[in-house]
C-alpha cells in the first residue's frame, strides 16, 4: 500500500536534499528534481489506482480525525493530482532540454515545493492544513515568477504577492470564525457540523473563502494580477501558473463550498462570476497584439468557463467541469511552453511577427495548433467532448441566458484563435524561427498532444475517473461517513 | 464586556485598518506595511477567540483549573511564521524593484500596462 | 491634489464600512466563554497520550505537526526564494566603506554571543515543559547572529555551512516523520516512549523535533538576515 503522503515527504526530502548539496554540486538540482517529479508520478499512478477503489484516508502523528490532520484523498483529489504530477512531469523535461534559470539549484527547489504545495492542497482534509498549503503554493509561485529579476518579473510577482496576500489573510478570518463557532478544523467535521454555525458568521465565512480563493483562481474582479504575473514570469512558470497554481484555487473552492458549506448561493454565486470573466476575459484577448498576453486572457476565460458550469451544480455539470479542467490544463502548457520556447530563441512577443512560423516549423506550429483546436473543441481532440458536454448540460437546465453568453464568448475565442493560426500559416515573412527544437522539449510537447489526442479519440480512458470525482464532489454524507467513520 | 471590546474591536479596526491601507496607499512599502497589519489583525482574532474567562498558559504541571484553548494558539504560531516569511519575500522583491524602477510610487512602476 | 484627498475620504469609509461589518459578525463568537471542542480532548488526554506537560507544544509537533512541517516549509521556501531574488545583488556593491561599531558594542557581542545561542537552546530544548520551543529558540539564536552583524558589518556567515545545516536538519525532520510511517504506519507518529510528564527526557518525539526545528529555523533567519543585511548601503 502506498502512502499519498509520500508524495509530499518526497518532495520535501528532495527540497532539503538539494539545499545541502547545493553550494558543493551546481547541477544537482536539476537532477534531484528530475528524479523525485518521476518518483511522484509513479506514487499518484498507485495512489490513483486505489482510491478508485475506495478513498483514502491518511493519519498524521497516529491520532484519528477529528483531532490531528489527515489526508483525505478521495477520487477528485486522486485524478487532480494525478493530472499535476503529469503537467509537472512534461514541464520538468521541458525543462532538461534549455538552460535553466538562474540560480538553477535555487529554481528547482521552488518548483518542487511548488508542486508539493499544489498536491498537498488537493489532498488535505483539514481547513487549516490547506492554509499552510496554499501558502506555500503561493510563496513558491511569487519566487518563481520574479526569479528572472527584470521589470516585468518583478512587478507582475509583486502585484500577485499583494493581492495573493490580502487573499490569505481573508482566508485566515474566515477559518477562525468557524474555529469559533464549532471549535473544529477538520473539513469532514465543520461539513457535519455547518447547520449549527450562525447564519451570518457562515454567509460572512464563504463569502471571505471565495473572495480568497477567486484571488487564487483569478476570476473577475479578483484578478487583476494574472495578466502581469503571466506575462512577467517565463516559460515553465507561467504554465504552471495556468496549468495547476490556478487550478489548485479553483478545486480548494469546490472542495469548501460543495463539500463543507454546501450553501445554496454559491451556485447563482459561480454562475456570475464565471461568466461576467468569461465575457471580459474573451473581450479583453481579442484587443491583445501580445500573443502571451492574449494567451493569459483567454486561460482567464477559461477559468471562469469552468467556474460558471460548476456553478450549475448539477453532476454532469461538475463532470463538464472537470473534464474542461483536463483539457485547458493541458492545453496551455502545450501553448504556454511553446510559446516560451520559441521566444527564448527568437525573442518574439508581438503576435505578428509570428506570420508564417507554422510553415517554416512545420513541428511547433502543429503543436500550437493542436492545443489550440483541443481547447476550442474541436472533433477528435479531447476538447470536444467537454465542450459537447458543457452545451448539452447548460441546455439542459434551460439556462437560455447563460447559453447565449457562453456561445458568444466562445465565438470571440474562436475569432481570436483562428486570427493567430491564420498569421502563422500565412505566406512565411520571417526566418529567424529555431532551427531545430531540443529533444527533451520535443518528447515533452509530443507527450501532452498524445494525451490530448488519445484522449480526445478515446474517451473513455478518463471519462470513468472523471465520473467518480464528479460524483465524489457531490455526495457530501459520503465524505463525512468515510472521513470520520473510518 | 470591556475585553470583548478591547480584544474584538483591536483587532477589528486592525484587519480594516490594513485593508484600507492596501487599497489606497500608493506606495510599495507603506502596502507592504498594510499587509502587516491586516495579517496581525487576522492574528489577534485568532488568538482572542481561544481565550477562556479566567483561564491561565495550557501547562499541565500540578496545579491547574482552567486552561485557555490551546488550538488557537499553534495556529497563531504557524500563521506569525507565515507572516513573516510573506514579509521577507515582499521586502526583497521591492528591493530589486527599487534598483530596477528607481522608485516605489506604484503609479509609476507601468511596465506591463498596455 | 484633490484626488489624494478623494482617496483618503475613500479610505475612511472602506475603514469604516469594513469595520463595522466586521464586528457585527465577530460578536457571535462570545469573547471569554468556553467554545473548546478539540481543546477539551486536548486538554483532558493530551498529557497521557504525549507525556508532555505544554499542550500548546503537544499540538504543534503531534497533533498538528504536519502543519507544523509545512510551516518550516514555508520560511525555507521565504529563505531559498529570497537568495534567488537577491542573487547577484551584492556584487555591486562590495566597495561600499562601512564603519565599525565602537570597541564597546563590539567586545560586549564577543560576550553575549555564546551566551545568547545557549538561551536559545534552552528555550528549544525545554519546549514540551514551559512555553517557548523551537520557533522561539530558533529566532533566539538568530538574533545572536543579528548582534554579531550590527557590530561588525564585515562580519560573515558563510552561505555553505548555513545551506547544509538547513538541508541536514531538514532531512532528518522528514526522516523522523517517515520512522513513524515505517513503524507505525502513521506520518510523524511518536514512536519514542513518553516517559513521566515533566522531567526533560518526556513527550516521545517532541523534544527531538524541537531541536531539529530549533536549528533550522536559527540557521533560516540567520540566511534572511545575511541575504537582506548585504543591501543596507543599497538604498
Amino acid at each position: 500500500m502506498v502512502s499519498p503522503i509520500l508524495i509530499i515527504a518526497f518532495s520535501l526530502f528532495a527540497a532539503f536534499f538539494i539545499a545541502f548539496f547545493s553550494k558543493i554540486s551546481k547541477g544537482i538540482g536539476r537532477i534531484v528534481a528530475f528524479i523525485t517529479v518521476s518518483v511522484n508520478l509513479v506514487i499518484s499512478i498507485y495512489v490513483i489506482q486505489n482510491a478508485m477503489v475506495k478513498p483514502i484516508l491518511v493519519f498524521t502523528g497516529g491520532f484519528k480525525p477529528p483531532f490531528a490532520i489527515n489526508l483525505a484523498v478521495d477520487q477528485l483529489s486522486a485524478f487532480l493530482v494525478l493530472l499535476v504530477q503529469i503537467l509537472a512531469f512534461c514541464m520538468i523535461s521541458y525543462q532538461m532540454g534549455k538552460k535553466g534559470e538562474l540560480p538553477e539549484n535555487k529554481f528547482y527547489t521552488l518548483f518542487i515545493l511548488n508542486v508539493m504545495g499544489v498536491s498537498g492542497m488537493m489532498m488535505t482534509g483539514d481547513i487549516f492544513n490547506l492554509f499552510v498549503f496554499f501558502e506555500i503554493t503561493a510563496i513558491s509561485s511569487y519566487g518563481l515568477v520574479a526569479i528572472r529579476k527584470d521589470k516585468a518579473a518583478l512587478e507582475g510577482s509583486m502585484k500577485y504577492l499583494i493581492i495573493s496576500s490580502i487573499g490569505s489573510s481573508l482566508f485566515l478570518i474566515a477559518i477562525a470564525l468557524i474555529y469559533g463557532q464549532l471549535g473544529t478544523l477538520n473539513m469532514a467535521d465543520i461539513a457535519q457540523k455547518i447547520s449549527m454555525v450562525n447564519g451570518s458568521v457562515l454567509i460572512t465565512a464563504f463569502l471571505l473563502i471565495v473572495s480568497a480563493f477567486f484571488i487564487e483562481s483569478e476570476i473577475f474582479p479578483f484578478n487583476g494580477w494574472a495578466p502581469d504575473a503571466y506575462e512577467g514570469s517565463n516559460d515553465t512558470v507561467t504554465a504552471m501558473l495556468s496549468g495547476f497554481i490556478s487550478k489548485a484555487g479553483l478545486y480548494a473552492l469546490l472542495r469548501l463550498s460543495f463539500i463543507v458549506f454546501g450553501i445554496g448561493i454559491k451556485n447563482s454565486l459561480f454562475l456570475t462570476f464565471g461568466i461576467t470573466t468569461f465575457i471580459i476575459a474573451e473581450l479583453s484577448a481579442l484587443r491583445q497584439t501580445r500573443l502571451k498576453r492574449m494567451l493569459a486572457y483567454s486561460s482567464i476565460g477559461q477559468m471562469g468557463l469552468i467556474l460558471a458550469i460548476m456553478g450549475i451544480g448539477t453532476q454532469q455539470a461538475v463532470f463538464a467541469g472537470i473534464f474542461q479542467i483536463f483539457n485547458h490544463a493541458f492545453s496551455k502548457a502545450i501553448l504556454f511552453l511553446a510559446f516560451g520556447y520559441i521566444f527564448i530563441h527568437t525573442g518574439w512577443r508581438e503576435i505578428e511577427q509570428f506570420r508564417g512560423f507554422g510553415r517554416k516549423r512545420p513541428f511547433l506550429g502543429a503543436l500550437m495548433s493542436i492545443a489550440i483546436l483541443n481547447l476550442l473543441g474541436f472533433p477528435i481532440f479531447a476538447g470536444f467532448w467537454s465542450k459537447i458536454a458543457i452545451l448539452s448540460e447548460v441546455g439542459r437546465n434551460a439556462k437560455f441566458l447563460v447559453l447565449v453568453f457562453i456561445l458568444f464568448a466562445a465565438v470571440v475565442e474562436v475569432y481570436y484563435y483562428f486570427r493567430f493560426l491564420k498569421i502563422s500559416y500565412s505566406a512565411p515573412v520571417d526566418d529567424t524561427a529555431p532551427k531545430k527544437t531540443n529533444f527533451a522539449v520535443g518528447i515533452s510537447l509530443t507527450t501532452m498532444a498524445v494525451i490530448v489526442i488519445a484522449v480526445g479519440v478515446y474517451p473513455s480512458i478518463i471519462t470513468n475517473f472523471i465520473n467518480s470525482a464528479a460524483m465524489a464532489l457531490m455526495d457530501k454524507a459520503h465524505y463525512i461517513q468515510w472521513v470520520l467513520g473510518g | 464586556m470591556l475585553s470583548e471590546i478591547i480584544f474584538y474591536g483591536s483587532s477589528v479596526a486592525l484587519i480594516s485598518l490594513g485593508i484600507m491601507i492596501v487599497l489606497t496607499k500608493r506606495n510599495l512599502i507603506k502596502m507592504i506595511v498594510g499587509l502587516s497589519i491586516l495579517d496581525s489583525g487576522a492574528n489577534l482574532f485568532l488568538i482572542s477567540i481561544g481565550y477562556i474567562n479566567g483561564g491561565t498558559a495550557p501547562i499541565m504541571n500540578e496545579n491547574w483549573s482552567v486552561v485557555v484553548d490551546p488550538v488557537p494558539q499553534a495556529l497563531v504560531l504557524t500563521a506569525i511564521v507565515i507572516g513573516v516569511a510573506v514579509m521577507a519575500m515582499a521586502l526583497a522583491i521591492v528591493v530589486r524593484i527599487y534598483e530596477k524602477f528607481g522608485t516605489l510610487d506604484i503609479r509609476r512602476i507601468k511596465e506591463l500596462k498596455w | 491634489m484633490m484626488k489624494d484627498w478623494f482617496r483618503n475620504i475613500i479610505g475612511v469609509i472602506i475603514f469604516v464600512i469594513v469595520g463595522i461589518f466586521l464586528y457585527s459578525v465577530v460578536i457571535h463568537n462570545t469573547f471569554g466563554a468556553d467554545k473548546m471542542v478539540l481543546g477539551n480532548h486536548y486538554v483532558k488526554d493530551g498529557v497521557q497520550e504525549t507525556g508532555a506537560q505544554n499542550i500548546v507544544t503537544t499540538i504543534v509537533v503531534l497533533y498538528r505537526g504536519f502543519d507544523t512541517l509545512g510551516e518550516v516549509t514555508v520560511l525555507f521556501l521565504a529563505a531559498t526564494a529570497l537568495g534567488a531574488i537577491l542573487a547577484g545583488f551584492r556584487d555591486k556593491k562590495k566597495n561600499k566603506k562601512k564603519t565599525r561599531a565602537s570597541l564597546i558594542v563590539s567586545i560586549t557581542t564577543k560576550f553575549l554571543f555564546p551566551m545568547i545561542i545557549l538561551f536559545g537552546s534552552y528555550i528549544f530544548i525545554h519546549g514540551h515543559l514551559t512555553p517557548g520551543g523551537g520557533f522561539p529558540g530558533g529566532v533566539v539564536i538568530a538574533t545572536a547572529f543579528l548582534l554579531m552583524f550590527l557590530a561588525d558589518p564585515y562580519a560573515f556567515v558563510s552561505e555553505k555551512k548555513l545551506s547544509i545545516s538547513e538541508g541536514t536538519v531538514g532531512m532528518l525532520y522528514v526522516i523522523t516523520g517517515l520512522v513513524g510511517l515505517y513503524l507505525f504506519q502513521n506520518f510523524l507518529e511518536s514512536f519514542l516512549p513518553t516517559g513521566s510528564p515533566g522531567t526533560l527526557l518526556s513527550g516521545g518525539i517532541i523534544p527531538v523535533i524541537y531541536v531539529l526545528i530549533g536549528i533550522k529555523v536559527g540557521s533560516e533567519l540567520t540566511g534572511l538576515l545575511n541575504n537582506l543585511r548585504e543591501d543596507e548601503n543599497a538604498i
